[in-house]
């Protein structure tokens, strides 16, 4: 049975796009067919995430209006040979697609896949109406932020009453230095604040920029972000995986430089 | 996690927190941030009068909409 998942948040610049490419790549990673729909009429950017900007031909306006078939539009990743990306379109606006639509398009995509994830647009007008139309799930990314986090609480009330039955929370951009002088609120204080399932929290590391810069997933790589977005997919797919301890990578040069500052403060 | 500083202020991280939690309560009671701190001061010093509340101790508010079936709960830190 395949599972139609959104990724929002609400307010934008959290990470949803990343964490979108991630999970796919995760989630293929783990044998299972993905597609990624870009749901953000007019302002895609999943692709350039992907490193597939150069490989679009047609879009999810063109599947919707019958200009092309849904085949046609879909992009294999170059990583994974079960991702696919079905890309947005650059030049329409949200108003070019309805949610009926959207269910009618999920629907034809699940005959194929495992995994059909919308990266939704930031706000809650009819662009994050598309998106949730078909969702069986949701999956909320926040910051550790006051601002992402009053959003998040806003997106969450809203799946709730449109009926999506399972909503979990990423919180992206973790600082463990930062959370160990106090200055950034932990995993644990943005959980209290939010009623909602955590389903995995990723730290803010130099390599998630630098993977995005060349289009690829930070997933695979040695980086901790990326061990972070494989646990998340493993979490999807309904495992028991323990949270990761962001603290153990912090290497006894880093601490030692860390107790300096300290003192010198 | 430090609640203050070295120089005896709260971490901003500490800051932060109030004030999400603030936001947050204030959205889900359509209500705005000022009042609610306000009521939440008030309801913390009447319910001292009658019950001993030390600092390890949370109060919360849960209103209940039984119209709209058990899941429609919002609930709101007071301390």
């Amino acid at each position: 049975m395949s599972e139609v998942i959104v990724i929002t948040s609400g307010k934008g610049g959290v990470g949803k796009t990343t964490s979108t490419a991630n999970i796919g790549a995760g989630l293929a990673r783990l044998n299972k067919k993905v597609v990624l729909v870009d749901t953000d009429i007019g302002l895609r950017n999943l692709d350039v995430v992907m490193g597939l900007e150069n490989r679009i031909i047609y879009n999810l306006v063109d599947v919707i209006e019958g200009n092309c078939r849904v085949k046609q539009a879909l992009i294999r990743d170059r990583h994974y040979s079960g991702l696919y990306l079905l890309p947005s379109a650059q030049t329409r606006d949200k108003s070019a697609v309805t949610p009926e639509q959207m269910i009618k398009l999920a629907d034809t995509l699940r005959q194929n896949f495992d995994y059909i994830i919308m990266d939704c647009p930031a706000g809650i007008e009819q662009g994050f109406r598309n998106a949730i139309a078909a969702a069986d799930r949701a999956i909320v990314v926040t910051t550790p932020e006051v601002s992402a986090i009053r959003d998040a609480d806003r997106i969450i009330g809203l799946l709730e009453s449109a009926g999506i039955r399972k909503t979990d929370l990423i919180i992206n951009r973790i600082r463990m230095d930062m959370v160990r002088r106090g200055e950034m609120m932990s995993v644990e204080d943005v959980l209290d604040i939010l009623s909602v399932s955590l389903i995995g929290a990723v730290p803010d590391e130099e390599s998630v920029v630098i993977a995005s810069n060349h289009g690829e997933p930070v997933l695979g790589s040695s980086a901790l972000a990326g061990s972070a977005y494989m646990n998340i997919s493993r979490r999807i797919l309904g495992e028991t995986v323990p949270l990761l301890h962001m603290t153990e990578h912090v290497g006894l040069f880093h601490r030692i430089a860390e107790a300096l500052g300290r003192k010198q403060s | 996690m430090n609640k203050y500083s070295k120089n005896g202020l709260l971490t901003s991280g500490e800051i932060a927190k109030t004030r999400a939690r603030l936001a947050v309560s204030a959205d889900r009671l359509e209500h705005n941030p000022e009042l609610i701190a306000e009521m939440q001061k008030e309801l913390v010093d009447v319910l001292s009068k009658y019950f001993h509340i030390d600092d390890g101790m949370e109060v919360r508010l849960s209103f209940l909409y039984k119209k709209r079936g058990m899941s429609d709960v919002k609930t709101i830190q007071i301390k």
